[in-house]
């Protein structure tokens, strides 16, 4: 709205402008990351305007807890802020039940479904005649789990229903009913999506349960929040999926006892981000002179959309001069405008069903693969690749798809670097060069392999930022028997690594990459299919780890954006720490050989090896640990 | 990192961006040098001088980089009064001194609306000392804008109505950004105007392919233009111009507009004297 509507056309908005006083932000531990920055870009935006019309209102700003509130804040608004931690309201005391469930399995480490654990838990709550809010990941899992409470709560169809469902989709009239029930303490249980969390009021509650972990930690405090009416005791229960996070974070419950180990990162001058919100700022104003766009001088982004034509530049002035309107091509939940859109042409329906980044699109859209766009299953039978389209149909398949990347990384420029334990620890700038070679078919719930199929793209190119760590060979051949018991080392270590930094900057997984390879591009290495380490060459033959004249592995952990989007230096500032908790990750992780939840998922037969992935893993990240 | 033009460009390049044509395609090409491409640009602007582009303008600079055309037509009498009963949704008198109305109509660079929009062109007639007078305002560079809506303002006083087809909609609120912009007051706040386009639907609709004025002007006045720009090629014939190009087709623009608001008039004539 603020983007799109209302700063590109501020002259109608003048007497608003003019009086402003109060900016208030809500939320913002959600502006992390990619969309964080490009808040941060609107609100120079939205000050510039405010500037021009003589205002300078006040920010207000509201954070779920993370362990940066302030610095945050002061990010986002570029201005010091005076954080208020304490609540003065009185409340009942907060339960907090990390509920991991039962392993039905333990030769697979199979547990039980997250889902029939939410179930049971919410059934007992709501039989102990306790109001329950149950959190569910997706539309189709709500109707599940409400179809399930209603068979024991609502069977009699005479009696006012005690259990409703509430979700993105349903009609509004359809919610506001549900949320009048609810606040009238007519139902007992309610199932809901995050659909629920936008200020919606559903009255107070006693329990919530987490059906899944929802991201972040401070997410998962803000539904907890839901529950804890008039100063009586509640109850949250979060309930672990069989998803990496989730097993290590219900493994650490001093994450969610002791300070939030969440740091929530923007990097506002990231270049791309920065070019489209510079655009968009000279078709509101001019730019005149010397003025800054936040702490930038814009000259170079300006020469560059001069250069394109769309600003003209006169004398002091660079004005706009194009008919277009840019706040409709700048999209704040992506870097760049290259999107792919999903179109669904089952039974000829030509229907645009989601939006793919063009970042992820090499990973998630080849022809063949399995695309899940609210939990249903679409095949992939067509990539467009420069119409930036995939054409999928609707599909039951008992599989997933998971595509086989080679990465490769050159380091271009060293910004700093440190020991680490008998190891160093780097960060600065890379040159990734990532092939999606091929894919591979996986079963549901046996994960096992049952195909392949061969992928034709082009490379992706990215110059970004990383942090890395690395070993000498003098080091690696005094610890390790072979370089390819080294190198299944640095791949087991490199998950766990890319697992305890993931929660660190609150990074969606797919901001935040992995790789493992020599550091001048050399070689690289990926898991075959048999879970082992394998070495290829630049051009993705296959090679020996033993044939080379110098062997140093190297991990990677990348900003997956060009030009890095700030996540990789906070990283590399916390760089003992991420060491120290992967190891702690992995010596205490209950498998034996190694698991998706540590080290990445191993093959059976790994485990009557004489040394397991999982040792290697830790010498690794022994031999990296600095204290 | 560092930013320069070249990094910039292939950063986009990497994100998706679609390469322009200037960029170059892959990071192994040369990078553009901007201090060699102004350079270029430069002797281009001054080469069409030495070849001989056409650049010339008609009307007087009256203040930097702002033209004024002015021309009149003593064919197109003034009506002894202007009915206005044609629109009911007018807040001006019933009849209305024909001296007191001001045709009027902007050229802009483009429909994209929002504060990136501007007018580089008013042109207005109206009739004074028995004839018809078209005054139009171009501005060759972007800083004469101010002084162009300065000027006019200054033709407007209390008295003056405003003619236009489709002005309430697009010109009317584009010029009130504009002074907005400019922080000026907007001369057009408050003051009466008769949108011919209303009553010309009213009265025209389903009779003709459709309302445009140019259409209406056609069957209705009669009137055929002689190598009329299309009103989508105004913006690039003014760009053009603005970045040291050939006039011809800004000319052409100029005749455009000039047609224009003298169609205005002529139709406020028509629409005036056949109210019942
Ligand atoms: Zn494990």
């Amino acid at each position: 709205m603020l983007h799109q509507a209302i700063l590109p056309h501020h002259t109608k908005w003048a007497q608003f402008f003019e009086q402003l006083k109060y900016v208030v932000i809500d939320e913002v531990h959600t502006y992390r990351g990619v969309f964080g920055s490009h808040v941060a870009n609107l609100m120079r935006r939205l000050k510039r305007i405010c500037a021009f019309y003589g205002s300078s209102p006040q920010f207000i700003l509201c954070s779920a807890t993370i362990g940066n509130p302030a610095e945050h804040a002061a990010a986002l608004i570029e201005a010091p802020v005076h954080a208020i931690t304490d609540s003065g309201a009185p409340v009942g005391e907060k339960h907090v039940l990390l509920w991991n469930p039962p392993v039905v399995n333990p030769d697979l480490g199979l547990r039980a479904s997250a889902r029939s654990q939410s179930n049971r838990i919410a059934r007992l709550a709501i039989k102990a005649k306790l109001k329950t809010l149950v959190f569910a990941p997706s539309r189709t899992m709500v109707e599940v789990l409400t179809k399930y409470l209603k068979d024991v709560f609502d069977h009699d169809p005479r009696k006012p229903a005690r259990v409703r469902a509430y979700r993105g989709g349903y009609l509004p009239t359809e919610r506001r009913a549900v949320e009048r029930e609810m606040r009238a303490g007519q139902v007992d249980g309610i199932v809901a999506t995050n659909a629920l969390e936008l200020g919606v009021d559903i009255g107070a509650l006693d329990v919530v349960v987490l059906n899944g972990y929802p991201g972040t930690i401070a997410a998962t405090w803000q539904r907890f929040g839901r529950a804890g009416r008039r100063q009586r005791p509640s109850l949250g229960v979060l309930v672990a999926s069989s998803d990496p996070l989730d097993q290590y974070l219900v493994r650490h419950p001093e994450f969610f006892r002791d300070a939030p180990p969440e740091h929530a990162r923007i990097a506002p001058d990231q270049a791309l981000i920065l070019l489209d919100h510079i655009r968009c700022a000279a078709f509101e104003l001019p730019f005149v002179g010397r003025e800054a766009f936040g702490p930038i001088q814009p000259a170079p982004y300006l020469e560059v959309l001069a250069e394109s034509g769309v600003v003209h530049r006169e004398g002091e002035r660079w004005e706009w001069i194009a008919d277009s309107y840019p706040a409709n091509a700048v999209s704040l939940r992506s870097v760049a405008d290259g999107n792919f859109v999903v179109v669904d042409r089952t039974d000829g329906r030509q229907q645009i069903i989601a939006e793919v980044d063009y970042s992820a699109a090499a990973l998630t859209l080849y022809e063949g693969a399995i695309h899940m766009v609210q939990s249903t299953p679409y095949q992939v039978e067509r990539l467009d690749w420069s119409g930036r389209k995939a054409y999928v149909t609707r599909t039951q398949v008992d599989y997933y798809t998971d595509a086989i990347d080679y990465t490769r990384l050159k380091v271009l420029e060293r910004f700093d670097g440190d020991a680490s334990g008998l190891g160093q620890a780097q960060h600065g700038e890379v040159h990734v060069v990532r092939r999606v070679a091929g894919y591979k078919k996986i079963r549901y719930y046996t994960h096992e392999n049952i195909g392949y199929g061969p992928v034709n793209l082009p490379d992706q190119e990215l110059h970004t930022t990383a942090l890395w760590w690395q070993l000498s060979q003098p080091v690696l051949d005094e610890a390790f028997s072979s370089r390819q018991d080294a190198l299944d080392g640095f791949l087991g270590a490199s998950v766990a690594l890319h697992l305890v930094a993931t929660v660190q900057v609150m990074a969606d997984a797919r901001d935040l990459q992995k790789a493992v390879g020599s550091g001048d591009g050399a070689w690289f290495a990926s898991t075959d299919t048999r879970g082992r380490g394998t070495l290829r060459a630049a051009d993705g033959s296959s090679a020996g780890a033993d044939a080379l004249a110098q062997f140093q592995p190297t991990v990677f952990l990348y900003d997956a954006y060009p030009g890095g989007i700030g996540l990789s230096e906070p990283l590399y500032q916390r760089r003992t720490e991420l060491v120290t908790q992967a190891q702690a990750l992995v010596s205490a992780c209950s498998c034996t050989a190694g698991c998706p939840a540590c080290i990445g998922p191993v093959l059976a037969t790994d485990e009557s090896r004489t040394t397991t992935p999982k040792q290697l893993a830790l010498r690794v990240l022994r031999l990296l640990d600095a204290r | 990192m560092s930013i320069t033009l070249d990094r910039l460009q292939r950063l986009r390049a990497q994100a998706g961006h679609a390469p322009s044509p200037t960029a170059p395609a892959s990071p192994d090409d040369a990078p553009i040098d901007l201090p060699f491409l102004k350079v270029l640009m430069q002797r281009r602007a001054l080469r069409s001088h030495l070849d001989g582009i056409d650049r010339s303008l008609p009307g007087d600079e009256i203040a930097p980089g702002l033209r004024l055309i002015e021309s009149t037509i003593d064919w197109l009498d003034a009506p002894d009064v202007v009915d206005t009963r044609f629109d009911p949704r007018a807040t001006c008198a019933i009849e209305l001194a024909p001296q007191d109305v001001l045709a009027f109509d902007t050229e802009t660079t483009g429909l994209a609306g929002g504060t990136g929009t501007r007018a580089f062109m008013i042109g207005a007639a109206d009739w004074h000392q028995h004839r018809v007078r078209i005054r139009q305002l171009l501005i060759t560079q972007l800083s004469a804008e101010a002084a162009m809506l300065d000027c006019f303002a200054s033709w407007l006083n209390d008295a003056t109505v405003l003619v236009s087809y489709n002005g309430k909609s697009y010109d009317a609120p584009l010029l009130a950004a504009r002074y907005r912009l400019s922080r000026m007051k907007n001369p057009l706040a408050g003051r009466a105007h008769l949108d011919l386009l209303h009553p010309s639907r009213r009265r025209w609709r389903g009779h003709y392919e459709n309302c445009r004025l140019a259409t209406i002007e056609r069957e209705v006045l009669g009137v055929v233009r002689e190598d009329d720009l299309p009103g989508s090629e105004a913006p690039a014939a003014w760009l053009d111009c603005l970045r040291g190009g050939g006039a011809r087709n800004l000319r052409r623009v100029a005749t455009h507009n000039h047609t224009d608001v003298v169609s205005l008039l002529r139709l406020l004539r028509h629409l005036s004297s056949t109210t019942d």
